[in-house]
């Protein structure tokens, strides 16, 4: 609003050219409205400075600068338009050293890592060893109690056996000496199959297939070279039938043999194993360690006396070990 | 800013600069050693100025260059005697404009470079701080100022016809 007090302002700013179409109208109102204030009002428009056109600067062509490549295009265009030739590349030059900028794979740089390699395969094989002990563990060691008695029936028996081997190999010192390859002429005769049932229905009223486990004959190689047998039973097989039998007649511990009393340990540790019910699972570190003994167990329980030719011999794994 | 745009500012903008100038300066030789000299400055620069903006460049270069022209003048103490003389004025001048001409100069440089940049350019309030440094108020008050003593100027000689 252009009042008597703020009219000035608006003069200059009218002046100025800084007002918008609708306040210019209004000031050029409020000056017809106030003619007194008109006079003013042209005096300050007087006071507006316009431009001498014909003050030049006369040395413009100094201040040009020639245009450098890149308004080539631009020339181009022009040369175009006016018809006029312009340059084209020379196709024929060419860069006879191509070969000197290519680049292979074989440039490039290899640093070798041999430790870090190796470290690396090593604790990969590391971890699949253990995985796969700790999977075989869990295997040799089921969950179920009959099983688990089963096992611990065969673990136990195993050494037994062995032990077991020794009276009989007694037995057979009397004896000529047999040739290797042909079957024992002793005179053992065969365990009646009752006994042998005997002792087995004994304890398959409880663990059955456990007990057959026990007087399974060893297999593989080991089974032709065993001079000592009765028939087609082993002597292994028999023996460890007469220890079930010193067990289940209940001979005194102090006039049995080792194995017996060995086997006797056995069956009071399975007994109180059993005792624990099937609800109560083992201790997982035990059953893990089990696992562990009973391979090495099975790897050095082939090593029943194989001496056929007199010596006493151990089988490890395929290595034969003389004990003399 | 290419060059043909560098050349196209001389073609547009090398008189506006240098009636500026010399509208200041009132020296023919020193106006055309600040235009030259601004000029310079936007070829050198050029790569960093923008082509849209090279105007308000040239004339901020100019004017910084005025006033120390102007500063070292003040040293020298030039009489205004001499510098009346130097005036270039080679046409017959209305005496309205001879009295603006007279006013013009009897306004300090400041406010002298902010009517010429507002008459003779038609730069804004805003436009003209950027040139000068100054803001948008001091701008319009210094402008204001200068419109007002140019008025009593005319009113006053009118009053002595």
């Amino acid at each position: 609003m252009i009042t008597r007090d703020n009219y000035e302002e608006f003069f200059l700013l009218y002046t100025d050219n800084e007002l918008s179409a609708v306040e210019r109208h209004e000031v050029e109102k409020f000056v017809a409205d106030h003619p007194d204030l008109r006079e003013e009002w042209e005096s300050l428009l007087q006071c507006r400075i316009s431009p001498e056109t014909h003050l030049a600067f006369p040395d413009r062509e100094a201040l040009l600068k020639p245009e450098s490549e890149d308004s080539a295009y631009a020339r181009s265009l022009v040369y175009y338009v006016d018809g006029l030739p312009f340059l084209h590349p020379d196709t024929g030059v060419v860069f006879s050293q191509k070969d000197s900028l290519y680049r292979t794979a074989k440039d490039r740089r290899v640093i070798p890592l041999p430790w870090l390699r190796a470290g690396i395969a090593a604790a990969v094989i590391g971890a699949i060893a253990l995985v796969f002990l700790l999977t075989t563990g869990s295997k040799l060691n089921p969950p179920s109690p009959s099983a688990k008695t089963q096992t611990t029936i065969d673990k136990k028996i195993t050494p037994a056996v062995t032990s077991a081997a020794a009276p009989a190999l007694h037995l057979t010192e009397g004896q000529p000496k047999p040739k290797p390859g042909r079957a024992a002429r002793t005179p053992i005769k065969p365990k009646p199959e009752p006994q042998q049932g005997l002792a087995v229905n004994n304890r398959a009223n409880e663990e059955p297939t456990a007990v057959r486990t026990t007087v399974d004959p060893p297999k593989g190689k080991d089974q032709p070279s065993s001079d000592v047998s009765v028939g087609n039973v082993p002597v292994t097989e028999s023996l460890a039938a007469n220890v079930h039998l010193a067990v289940q007649t209940g001979i005194p511990k102090d006039q049995s043999s080792f194995a017996t009393q060995a086997l006797q340990e056995e069956q009071a540790a399975d007994g109180r194993e059993n005792d624990l019910g099937p609800d109560e699972p083992a201790a997982p570190s035990r059953t893990k360690l089990r696992g562990i003994f009973r391979k090495v167990k099975r790897v050095f329980g082939k090593t029943a006396e194989r001496d056929s030719d007199g010596n006493r011999q151990v089988l490890v794994g395929a290595f034969e070990v003389s004990l003399d | 800013m290419t060059d043909r745009e560098y050349n196209d500012c001389v073609n547009l903008y090398a008189d506006n600069v240098y009636r500026f100038i010399l509208k200041n300066l009132r020296r023919e030789d020193d106006a055309k050693d600040v235009v030259q000299s601004a000029f310079e400055k936007l070829w050198k620069n050029r790569g960093s100025v923008d082509a849209l903006k090279s105007k308000s460049y040239l004339f901020t270069i100019a004017y910084h260059q005025m006033i120390d022209q102007l500063r070292k003048e003040k040293r020298v103490e030039l009489k205004s005697a001499f510098r009346e003389e130097t005036i270039v004025s080679d046409r017959p001048i209305h005496p309205l404009k001879k009295t603006l001409e007279t006013a013009l100069a009897r306004l300090n440089e400041t406010q002298r470079s902010l009517v010429l940049l507002k008459d003779y350019e038609g730069y804004s309030y805003l436009e003209i701080g950027q040139i000068t440094g100054l803001t948008e108020s001091q701008v319009k008050v210094y402008l204001h100022r200068a419109r007002i003593q140019l008025k009593n100027y005319l009113v006053s000689l009118e009053n002595l016809i």
